[in-house]
């Protein structure tokens, strides 16, 4: 895979791929409502993760 | 040595995450419809839970304009069909090669003739161990009376692709010589 420079300071990002592996064996163990969950909790990582990126290219900028 | 930090693949990893759980979410709402016996969308999935030919197609140029746009590889893995998997091996097929994808998107899906995965920033020294891997798997899965031909390619993609992807070429299957009972 390609090293992305700067990944490990966004944390959120691994988090969000980590949720979305539990998700899929969540829906592979037919809890549906459980996999809709984590997903919702990916979702909101991701948000978290989006806000993260912007603050640091923002200081970046200065 | 101080590196700036990689905004543009950064938000690339972001945007296929949306993908993935857009992509997963659906999943979802197939395999629940599925349990209860009501109807399925089959714009998206076929039956095994592989990606659609439209689907697959659409996903794949989205992927190659994305790495397109950080001068990165993209790997696809082929293999070619002489005749139609039955619904039981296709499935066997589908679970392999999702396994084989997890990490990078799950794009797994139907082409013309055939299936292929799609690895989004696999480059060249990366895809020799997983087209064994997935020579294993469809030798594994595809009956020996079927004819299969198979093919990988890591290209960092250009504009060209983007109409149409360039497949990589294939060549037949080969399979494991029978060995003979050592003589006495």
């Amino acid at each position: 895979m390609i090293a992305i420079q700067g990944l490990e300071t966004i944390p959120e990002i691994g988090r969000r791929h980590d949720l979305l592996a539990k998700a899929r064996l969540a829906m592979d163990a037919r809890d549906f409502a459980g996999a809709r969950s984590l997903c919702d909790e990916a979702d909101r990582v991701a948000s978290l993760a989006r806000t993260r990126l912007a603050a640091r290219r923002e200081r970046e900028a200065q | 040595m101080i590196h700036s930090t990689d905004y543009e693949r950064l938000e690339l990893a972001l945007e296929r995450g949306d993908d993935t759980t857009a992509l997963l979410r659906a999943q979802i709402d197939r395999e629940e419809a599925l349990e209860r016996g009501a109807p399925t969308d089959e714009a998206i999935f076929r039956p095994s839970g592989m990606l659609t030919r439209d689907a697959f197609s659409r996903a794949l140029q989205l992927e190659t304009t994305r790495c397109m746009r950080t001068h990165d590889p993209i790997a696809v893995l082929v293999v070619i069909l002489g005749d139609e998997l039955d619904a039981q091996d296709e499935l066997r097929l589908a679970l392999q090669l999702r396994e084989l994808a997890s990490n990078t998107g799950d794009l797994v899906g139907r082409i013309e003739n055939g299936y292929a995965v799609a690895l989004p920033w696999i480059d060249d020294r990366e895809i020799g161990p997983i087209a064994r891997t997935f020579e294993a798997i469809i030798r594994a899965v595809v009956p020996a009376n079927v004819d299969a031909h198979i093919g990988s390619v890591s290209t960092v993609p250009t504009t060209a692709d983007l109409d149409e992807f360039v497949l990589p070429a294939v060549r037949p299957l080969r399979m494991p010589a029978l060995t003979r009972p050592r003589a006495r």
